[in-house]
């Protein structure tokens, strides 16, 4: 594995390396471009890996303080993860593709009060072809002749229910959980916690793919437990280096010729409000003020039903069964945009009773739990609004162990997420009773899992915070690598969009120091 | 660490601002705390304010079919937190005002006065303690997970691709 030098102001620094900072990471590392990867986690193995909810919760999430505000939970705003691999440690493995015309939100919704739409400066055609190279990479079901994974208990009763009411779009989706061994990695063999990571490889995982491919290259290093706190530049307004804190707690400066943003859209911005100068006194590339707004977790919700026979919806891939038919733009419905529903089993016992019906107690509630041999449950995930208002800031007075301001996160839902949701909450309780639910009950978001748009794409530098590479408009050596850079969220989970787009960007920063323009 | 932030996200975490994140950050680790426990081992708590503190927690998720081991498990792992004076002060004041309720005992009242009595309580820092207490003593425990029909770790045993990941029988596959 290569070690780089602190002052050697020639290397690519990618912070963080989830499925942003990991996939750019290793497509820079085989084009021969030098990395050094600072991920604020430490490094696990598959053996570190256990089905324990619990357990891996307190292994892999970020747990650092946080504020929430609005409809967040206070403590605990987002659930993502703070380990090596970022979130693809945790995810489900759903690899959507976005629609062509969730890249046009305003040309399609138009203007709606309060929501900050723009179009993507990035068309889907664009970025069709590194859809393709993504889903190769990822292995994901149903693309590319890969066959899709056989459903479990908890799909069939989702597709039988989406039959009767005539919905017609309705599989296993497109997951990049493998159904036949590939690229090293084995077949699923339907352990059921794939959202507390995958004990087998079988769920791809920066952790176990892109990251020991980059290192195999000698182009890469990765420095787990290193915590950036800010970027630093030079009086022309260039990106110098990072500082951050190691595992002992000391302060290190690393140089760099550019520097890759991938913190999850919630550090990602943190980074850059922190990283104030005579320069850049706003943070820096704020200068549309953008930077932290617009922040997105997609319209979630849940529904759980008890039906008549047992379903044990915790045995098998976690996500596997999918109703796309309403994903359409269809306004008629009462809301612009559309929304998926994903299986979605429970987070194991004492999840099951603390959230089927949060706060439920009583003698009704314990016979519901009597019956979690029959529940079957499923996710709600739609397009959510930008509104300016929904952003990360730096709190006032709070600060880490480092000296750093926490993130403040404040989010509400805008009146089309409610519509959303309502629709989406009598479509899957007709759904289940139309297959013999005896009790439903529809639940609010989890803590968000799905963070986007903090420093979005945009054609022009008044509206946001980079260009259709990633670039941030303001300065040419910075980039931003990772859900943070989506101008809207679309319906689809976020993971396959920020690979596509990291292969993109490898390309780009490639050319660019190829032709020495940064 | 700012003080009041930091007492702020313990009430939080304490209180159930979200059941479900609560209940696995305090769920970590409960399985193993929650020994079988007597009330003659209670170290805080008095017998009859044990059997007050039983009540409330059966009342709240009644199974019939689970023994009074399981709620007493939770009742020691309230005791054990007693050592902290603020959570014996809102625990005992608690149950004061539980056993207050009624001319009888809580313990000893019917199902129904038990039931509006934790109703009107329902907001209280108590009962959110009580309850949190409850559901991750109770449900975090993998014999009730037995019981309940929850199957645990299955990497060991190969996962369910040939255990039954998709036997559903009731249900014609679509």
């Amino acid at each position: 594995m290569a070690m780089f030098e602190q002052s050697d102001d020639s290397v690519v620094v990618i912070i963080g390396s989830g499925a942003g900072g990991g996939t750019l990471g290793n497509e820079l590392a085989q084009k021969g471009v030098k990395v050094v990867c600072l991920e604020a986690g430490q490094r696990l193995t598959l053996a570190d890996i256990k089905n324990d909810v619990g357990e891996m919760f307190m292994k892999l999430s970020w747990l650092d303080p946080r504020v929430g505000t609005g409809q967040l939970p206070a403590g605990l705003p987002a659930w993502i993860c703070k380990t090596v691999g970022g979130t693809t440690v945790h995810w489900a493995g759903a690899s959507l593709r976005f629609q062509p015309h969730e890249f046009q939100a305003l040309t399609n919704y138009g203007k709606l009060d309060g929501a900050n739409l723009l179009d993507w400066p990035l068309s889907y055609d664009e970025l069709a072809s590194y859809y393709d190279r993504a889903e190769d990479k990822m292995g994901t079901t149903g693309t590319n002749g890969r066959p899709r994974l056989p459903g479990n208990n908890n799909y069939h009763v989702l597709a039988a229910g989406a039959k009767k009411l005539g919905y017609k779009d309705v599989h296993t989706g497109n997951m990049s959980v493998n159904s036949e061994d590939y690229a090293g990695r084995p077949k699923c063999r339907q352990i059921g916690f794939c959202m507390s990571g995958c004990a087998i490889g079988a769920k791809w995982s920066t952790l176990y793919t892109e990251i020991p491919a980059a290192e195999a290259t000698g182009n890469f290093e990765l420095r787990p437990d290193s915590m950036v706190v800010r970027i630093n530049t030079d009086k022309d307004g260039k990106v110098t280096g990072v500082v951050y804190v190691d595992g002992n707690g000391a302060m290190q400066e690393q140089k760099a010729r550019i520097v890759c943003v991938a913190g999850n859209s919630i550090e990602t911005p943190r980074v850059l409000l922190n990283s104030t100068s005579n320069r850049f006194q706003h943070g820096l590339a704020n200068s549309s003020s953008q930077v932290g707004k617009n922040y997105m977790a997609h319209m979630t919700g849940a529904t759980y039903a008890i039906m008549p026979g047992e379903v044990n919806m915790h045995r098998g891939t976690q996500m596997a069964g999918i109703v796309k038919d309403e994903s359409v733009h269809g306004p008629k419905r009462g809301f612009v945009g559309g929304y998926e529903l994903e299986t979605i089993p429970a987070f194991g016992f004492p999840g099951f009773p603390a959230y089927a019906k949060p706060g439920g107690w009583g003698r009704e509630y314990a016979d519901s739990i009597e019956k979690y041999r029959n529940s079957a449950g499923l996710w709600i995930v739609g397009e959510d609004m930008p509104q300016e208002t929904n952003r990360v800031t730096l709190h006032p007075t709070i600060k880490d162990k480092n000296g750093m301001p926490v993130a403040a996160v404040h989010y509400k839902d805008h009146p089309n997420d409610k519509a959303m949701r309502d629709h989406a909450w009598k479509q899957s309780t007709a759904l289940y009773e139309s297959v013999g639910a005896t009790k439903v009950y529809t639940r609010m978001p989890f803590p968000s899992t799905h963070n986007m748009g903090t420093c979005r794409q945009s054609a022009s530098a008044r509206d946001g915070v980079c260009n259709k590479f990633g670039q941030t408009h303001d300065v040419k050596n910075l980039f931003i690598s990772d859900g943070s850079q989506f101008t809207s969220s679309a319906a689809e989970n976020p993971t396959l969009t920020i690979v596509a787009l990291a292969i993109r960007q490898a390309e780009y920063i490639a050319e660019q120091m190829s032709a020495r323009s940064i | 660490m700012n003080d009041d932030f930091e007492v702020t996200r313990r009430q939080f975490l304490q209180a159930g601002g979200n059941a479900f994140v609560m209940s696995i950050i305090l769920g970590t680790g409960m399985a193993q705390l929650a020994k079988p426990a007597f009330a003659g081992q209670l170290s805080v708590l008095s017998d009859s304010e044990a059997a007050t503190l039983l009540a409330m927690s059966r009342t709240l998720f009644p199974h019939d079919n689970v023994a009074d081991g399981y709620y007493m498990n939770v009742v020691a792992a309230i005791d054990g937190k007693c050592s902290d004076a603020a959570m014996k002060d809102k625990i005992q004041a608690g149950i004061k005002k539980l056993d207050g309720a009624t001319s009888k005992s809580f313990a000893g009242s019917s199902e129904g006065t038990r039931v509006n009595i934790l109703k009107t309580m329902e907001k209280s820092d108590f009962f959110q303690t009580v309850y949190g207490e409850t559901v991750n003593g109770l449900y975090g425990n993998p014999e009730i997970w037995k019981m309940m029909g929850y199957e645990g770790s299955s990497v060991e045993q190969g996962g369910y691709i040939e255990r039954g990941f998709d036997d559903i029988s009731w249900l014609a596959k679509s």
